[in-house]
């Protein structure tokens, strides 16, 4: 599988010249099914009002077009007019839909199933033009319809079309207009969904350029800290743990965005597997013991051993980090962070505890809202983005659980998040 | 001295791995593209390749594909270690399944845990 690689898409020009290109060759098939179609009626049904030199005519005009446009687009493609294949796409739909006249016409008038064949014309104005098109096409077919109708009444009957016949071709120019309708309505869905793609890609692209120079920059202050390049001073040890700090705020930023995007874009993969949750859970407060232990905090673990659950492993591990990241910021100097998980016969919950400022009840509410900075004690200083938590709230909902919050100003918060037992888990 | 091709196409990435791969007393060699990393691989034998999945010419995982086609015998395929910052599990499970031998998150493996991450494909090598 080929990933990110959009050197392989093709810009909307190309995609239109080549849409051209094809449809000229389908247009080869459907004159020789329409010939063949047009041959057999003249020689099994002599009853019918089809003439042998009228599918001879259209035949021919047809193939002549064809080779026309043929000729013309292998010619142009030395110079790749766009306008030239914007034109002869417009000129081929017209052609198409006189010649689906004359197949009406000749096939007996508004009585004829041929009626159908303008599909052909709403359906590629579709594929190739926006939706202004495709009604274009569709009011060309009915104006045609109709021209042809009345020229076949006239040359029947010596006289303009009966009520009768007028209710039967509105009836069809009718039909008409509702196929152009769905054509419009399918490709805009199709459309909509190509737009969701290309702006998933375009996020994951624009995070992978983000997440590789701040890298980068992690892997230089890495060397400095471990004293590869010589002893650091206190102080310079002290800045560049600083900047070594900052750059996991960064990537954890990028990270937090990005998943915001594919939440939005409903493009997040969510893989649930069986696995053990006091395991997770201690691995992330192990992740963070660093900086705990840099704010002199301490963290207490309360729980039982390989307490099995379902969950996806990568996004309950970033709904545990942004819970435990919170809680040693927000708690400030010396203060004391306490993550326990309980088993429930429905549920399992883990809660992360803090003695922090706590959150006054009016901002709990706003707590979970996109981009949300409530007043948090300390929050003026402590960097975030407000997508933490949102985030959290978000994979909880994934997972079928939810996130709560009881917080009591200066007294310290407790998140607790709830996974029910009976979740379904992929492999 | 074991050798290693970094295929990494970000300039100051190169240079951390390569500074973490010397340190640890590899011989490393750099590209960066996956078509300079096939010519490079078809005229030395490496112990482990490093290497990188969005290239701006090629993709990592396009060279593993064209790398799997050679059918080398076991004894002489080199380890294959991936670094991208794609977290994407589908990604890393056709990693795997185009031979790669490990998978890292870069933004969350410092150069030294690559190294180490180096060692341990060599020792399986060495085990194989």
């Amino acid at each position: 599988m080929e990933v990110y690689d959009l050197s392989a898409e093709l810009t909307g020009r190309e995609e239109f010249t080549k849409r051209v290109s094809v449809y000229i060759k389908l247009r080869w098939l459907l004159l020789s099914v329409l010939g063949i179609t047009g041959l057999t009626t003249v020689y099994y049904n002599k009853a019918s009002n089809v003439q042998i030199e009228t599918v001879l005519l259209l035949s021919g005009i047809a193939i002549f077009t064809n080779l026309l446009f043929e000729l013309a687009i292998r010619l142009e493609k030395r110079r790749l007019s766009f306008n030239f294949y914007v034109a002869t796409a417009l000129l081929i739909i017209i052609v198409d839909i006189a010649i689906f006249s004359a197949v009406v016409y000749s096939g007996g008038g508004s009585i004829s199933r041929a009626v159908l064949l303008y599909t052909i014309p709403i359906v590629i104005a579709g594929g190739l033009f926006n939706r202004l098109y495709i009604y274009f096409t569709g009011g060309l077919c009915v104006l045609f319809y109709m021209a042809m109708l009345i020229l076949a009444e006239v040359r029947l009957t010596g006289a303009l079309p009966a009520i009768g016949l007028v209710v039967q071709g509105a009836f069809y120019a009718c039909v008409l207009m509702v196929i152009a309708y769905l054509t419009d309505y399918l490709y805009t869905i199709k459309h909509n969904k190509e737009v969701e793609r290309a702006q998933t890609e375009l996020v994951s692209l624009a995070s992978h350029q983000l997440r590789t120079p701040a890298t980068a920059v992690k892997g230089f202050l890495s060397f400095l800290l471990d004293d590869e390049l010589g002893t650091l001073t206190p102080s310079q040890k002290d800045f560049a743990r600083q900047a070594y700090a900052e750059n996991e705020i960064q990537l954890r930023l990028i990270d937090n965005i990005l998943n915001v995007a594919r939440i939005d874009l409903q493009s997040l993969h969510f893989e649930p597997r069986v696995g053990d949750i006091s395991q997770l859970a201690q691995e992330v407060i192990e992740e963070h013991a660093g900086a705990i232990k840099r704010r002199g905090q301490t963290v207490t673990f309360h729980g039982a051993g390989n307490l099995k659950a379902v969950f996806d492993t990568q996004l309950l591990r970033m709904v545990l980090d942004n819970l435990i990241s919170n809680a040693s910021k927000y708690c400030g100097q010396g203060g004391r962070l306490v993550v326990a998980v309980k088993s429930y016969p429905k549920s399992i919950k883990v809660s992360v505890e803090d003695n922090g400022a706590g959150i006054a009840p009016a901002d709990q509410k706003q707590l979970f809202k996109r981009f949300s900075r409530v007043g948090r004690g300390q929050s003026d200083r402590t960097p975030g983005s407000g997508l933490g938590l949102y985030l959290a709230r978000e994979l909880m909902r994934l997972h079928n659980g939810k996130i709560e919050v009881v917080s009591y100003p200066n007294e310290g918060s407790v998140f607790t998040i709830t996974l029910p037992r009976k979740a379904k888990a992929n492999g | 001295m074991k050798s290693v091709l970094v295929v990494e196409d970000y300039p100051s990435l190169q240079t951390l791995y390569k500074f973490a791969l010397q340190k640890a007393g590899y011989a490393v060699d750099i590209c960066d593209d996956s078509e300079t990393a096939l010519r490079m691989t078809a005229q030395r034998a490496y112990d482990v390749i490093l290497l990188d999945l969005l290239l701006r010419r090629g993709s990592g995982l396009g060279f593993l594909k064209a790398f799997k086609q050679r059918h080398l015998p076991k004894a002489s395929q080199p380890k294959i270690v991936v670094i991208s910052n794609i977290k994407h599990p589908a990604v890393a499970k056709e990693a795997d399944r185009l031979g790669a031998t490990a998978y890292y998150v870069k933004s969350s493996s410092s150069p030294k845990d690559i190294a180490q991450a180096v060692d341990n494909a060599t020792r399986d090598k060495g085990a194989a």
